[in-house]
């Protein structure tokens, strides 16, 4: 017995003391922290989920595409105007019938591993994108570029092959390293080494990055422009909400990207450290009605339940006041094409029922719900499961209809099942969200040829068909600016959707990080220039 | 006997297949593939179906079934479509990570479910007797978020002794031991947290099977001959109270697997248990594939240990071939 038990705890003491070696962070990499954690010249982001890759062909993950925004330099970029900027090309010129546009590249920019960045990396990363063999979800980029041409090393050519608006969208997006990918199997592209050791062209690079633990970025020494005022950037990677806001509230993590909203008063309560910064959205809700359905086909009906619907009350109750009402799918945060005087459809519950009185809706039987010809005014609403917001947005939808005398049903999905409901004949209404990009390109929500496409609603307007069609080919912004607002305001008072809100995104960051500036397009914004307070002496 | 372990190991890898092929079978009927994550309005339907067909996904269930099972028969666990990194690459990292905090667990589970087995038998004194027992069925019937939301406002908020999640410390100092010492500070509150339902299992089966082991005849004999009472606990008694616990301890493992899922999401552990989680949502076929290729595994591997070493340790339990 006594051998046995010896035996038994020396087995044990091997394997925990093996399963700890093998789990043991790279000893090497910990070597320089000591002096920075000194310092404290460092930010600890929170996230709730990890990357998928960095390489932008691939990415979905919302945390990717922030971090490898960092790493791969496009030839231009946004700012937080929505005015496209110099990265890795200075200056760009459009011809005169706006088919080409000719970029003229840095001279000075090198990839983290110092070959230089040059025309043939940019006309390499198109070639990917259209390869079918690559089969990358941003292949629609290419689209409508007839082809790329290299005029010398430092100056490229984009040809279109037809003048569109968005064209430097498909053309100034991140640039890719050709000498890096250019003898890998372009079928298997997916699962390059790049994606998990990505080779930086911006101002961090990829330390290390601990599958699902945190990824560490560094200054990158060979980026051209100035070095960034941080010596280090932690992604703290916590799936679980409760401990994520633990480690926020206790200065365990400096900074959380979304705080969830019912949140935000405990954080303010506990710690009085943290600065919280609103991010207009780029994300709305709204209830869809399926026109095909005899029951929606009017939009006086669509407009008197619009009505009914008690907007400003629903984003105070629900996002404690953090949304802002929605009057189309363009968001504010596009000013040059949003339109601020639409004739916004007022709340207002008398109204609602006349206008329905008019469409013919009474309560003839006295049951308190309205009916026309022997049918009762009556739908079923459809959502999906997973997103509190909205499970509670149904229930409160359902009361404020049952004021003006309408029976809604709520049905719930699971997400996929939910995606295939949506285009199934017998959809009546459900809600929905979309999240709105930077280019306006309102054709597969609206347009009467996307039925097949995101049209789940089948709404079919041929005035806004031809206003979406000139729209997404007019050059000149001021003149496409009236058509995207004359749209607006024509979809707004046609009420394919209830448009309901746009959902505000708040950004918590600890109060020692200055110039953090979180704007719609990235709340890791011009990163470069954040600095701790106290610490900027050292670093610059 | 070698007849006998040859027929358990066919029978174990025929569990395994139906188990595997149910499992496919399942995910094929569930809505969605893993290309719909590309369903929104910027990407082409014709893109997606570019993307499905390179994926494989194009292709009819059965062969998709066939391909799978042609590679993964040859060891080839697939590539997972959320990682975009192979299969066998991903639990390479996460297995260890697992096995420490099971490994841990298991040591944690038995000493303590010994201890507090015996301590439930041998004390006397009935009021800590029943605070024993209460505290140990509260321990067994607490879920086990709870216990851990509990854990971590005591121990990392409110003390801040222990970190509250990760299985290191993003800055750490430069020695062997200072590691060593930074990963035992993160392997309190996950371990510990998992550890405390298994051991009240594990102490209730052993108070058991100690308490009749204590009634047997041979127990009054000893007593008969004059052996003191710990002579009696631990040289005889607890000898033999200790079978029933090596079955059980195979069956436990499941179910530890299990609770390692919740306690590795809330500790941001990275084991198996958020990569499983995870590709379940994403519909990550070769990661949910293999995730219950392991659990099958486990399970039938535990229960053939356990039954392997009844045959060992009681001679009296013969298997059914020779009877």
């Amino acid at each position: 017995m006594k051998n046995i038990s010896r035996i038994f705890l020396m087995l044990t003491f091997v394997f925990v003391a093996k399963s700890l070696l093998v789990a043991m962070p790279n000893e090497n990499s910990v070597a320089p922290l000591l002096e920075n954690a000194k310092k404290g010249n460092y930010i600890r982001i929170g996230v709730s989920g990890d990357v998928d890759t960095f390489n932008p062909l691939f990415i979905e993950s919302k945390l990717g595409l922030q971090v490898a925004d960092l790493l791969f330099l496009g030839l231009a970029d946004l700012n937080d105007k929505s005015e496209w900027v110099p990265e890795l090309a200075t200056s760009w010129r459009h011809s005169a019938d706006n088919l080409r546009i000719t970029f003229y590249l840095r001279t000075d920019a090198v990839w983290a591993d110092g070959t230089p960045i040059t025309a043939a990396d940019v006309l390499f990363t198109f070639e990917l994108k259209r390869d079918k063999r690559v089969a990358t979800p941003r292949m629609g980029e290419t689209e409508l570029i007839k082809e790329v041409i290299v005029e010398n090393q430092h100056t490229v050519t984009f040809v279109f092959k037809e003048a569109y608006p968005e064209q430097m969208f498909d053309a100034a997006s991140e640039v890719l390293p050709k000498h890096i990918l250019e003898n890998a199997d372009r079928t298997a592209l997916r699962g390059h080494n790049l994606g998990q050791q990505p080779l930086s062209s911006g101002s961090f690079k990829l330390k290390k990055w601990v599958n699902q633990q945190y990824i560490e970025l560094v200054p990158n020494e060979r980026y051209f422009g100035d070095r960034p005022l941080l010596d280090r950037v932690f992604f703290k990677i916590v799936p679980d909400e409760t401990n994520l806001l633990m480690q926020l509230r206790t200065g365990q993590i400096d900074m959380l990207l979304d705080v969830p909203i019912k949140e935000i008063k405990n954080l303010k309560k506990s710690n009085r450290e943290l600065a919280f910064h609103k991010i207009s959205g780029r994300s709305y809700y709204y209830i869809g009605y399926n026109e095909a359905n005899p029951l929606f086909s009017s939009a006086g009906v669509r407009r008197a339940l619009t009505m009914a619907l008690n907007r400003d009350k629903i984003i105070k109750a629900l996002l404690d006041g953090y949304g802002t009402p929605c009057f189309g799918p363009i968001p504010p945060i596009i000013a040059w094409a949003y339109n601020e005087n639409v004739d916004e459809i007022k709340y207002d519950v008398s109204a609602a029922r006349s206008l329905l009185a008019q469409e013919g809706w009474h309560d003839r039987d006295g049951d308190g719900w309205l009916d026309k010809d022997g049918r009762q005014f009556a739908f079923s609403i459809l959502t999906n499961t997973g997103n509190q917001i909205r499970s509670d947005l149904a229930v409160i939808v359902q009361g404020q209809f049952k004021k003006i005398g309408v029976k809604v049903e709520i049905r719930t999905a699971e997400w996929t099942a939910y995606l295939d409901q949506l285009r199934d004949s017998n959809l009546e209404a459900f809600l929905g969200g979309w999240g709105a990009s930077f280019n306006v390109d309102p054709t597969p929500l609206f347009h009467s040829t996307a039925f097949e496409l995101f049209n789940y609603v089948k709404y079919a307007n041929p005035e806004i068909d031809k206003l979406i069609d000139a729209g997404r080919k007019e050059m000149d912004q001021a003149k496409a600016a009236k058509i995207w607002q004359e749209f607006q305001k024509k979809l707004y008072d046609d009420q394919p959707y209830t448009f309901l809100f746009w959902l505000e995104k708040i950004v918590a960051v600890n109060k020692r990080y200055a110039n953090v500036n979180p704007i719609a397009l990235s709340a890791l914004y011009d990163i470069e220039k954040w600095y701790v307070i106290g610490n900027q002496a050292d670093t610059e | 006997m070698i007849i006998y372990i040859l027929n358990r190991l066919i029978q174990a890898a025929l569990i395994v297949w139906a188990v595997l092929t149910v499992t496919f079978i399942l995910l094929q009927l569930a809505p969605g593939d893993p290309a719909s994550m590309y369903i929104r309005p910027e990407i082409d339907p014709a893109i997606v179906a570019n993307i499905r067909e390179q994926l494989g996904l194009n292709l009819p269930p059965f062969q998709q079934y066939l391909i799978w099972l042609k590679a993964f028969a040859s060891g080839n666990f697939g590539f997972s479509f959320s990682h975009l990194r192979p299969v066998g690459k991903i639990f390479a990292e996460a297995i260890p990570n697992t096995m420490q905090l099971t490994g841990i667990v298991l040591v944690l589970q038995l000493v303590g479910g010994i201890l507090v087995g015996t301590a439930l038998t041998v004390i006397r004194r009935k009021s800590v007797r029943s605070l024993l027992n209460m505290s140990v069925l509260v321990v067994y019937s607490a879920p086990g978020f709870l216990l851990a939301l509990i854990a971590l406002w005591i121990f990392s908020v409110k003390l801040g002794w222990l970190p509250p999640s990760h299985m290191r410390s993003l800055i750490v100092d430069d020695n062997f031991w200072a590691i060593l010492a930074d990963r035992a500070k993160h392997l309190i509150l996950p371990a510990g947290i998992l550890s405390l339902p298994s051991i009240a299992y594990t102490a209730k089966i052993f108070h058991a099977s100690l308490r009749e082991a204590l009634a047997q005849d041979y127990i009054l004999a000893a007593r008969a001959f004059g052996f003191s009472n710990r002579k009696i606990l631990f040289k005889y008694a607890m000898r033999n109270a200790l079978l029933p616990l090596l079955s059980s301890i195979g069956l436990f493992l499941p179910f530890l697997l299990g609770g390692t899922v919740i306690i590795e999401s809330i500790f941001a552990w990275p084991g198996m248990g958020k990569i499983t989680v995870d590709a379940i949502f994403s519909h990550d076929y070769p990661i949910i594939l293999s995730t219950t290729f392991i659990a099958a595994l486990a399970v039938v591997i535990g229960n053939l240990l356990a039954d392997l070493s009844y045959l060992i340790v009681d001679p009296r339990v013969k298997p059914a071939y020779e009877s």
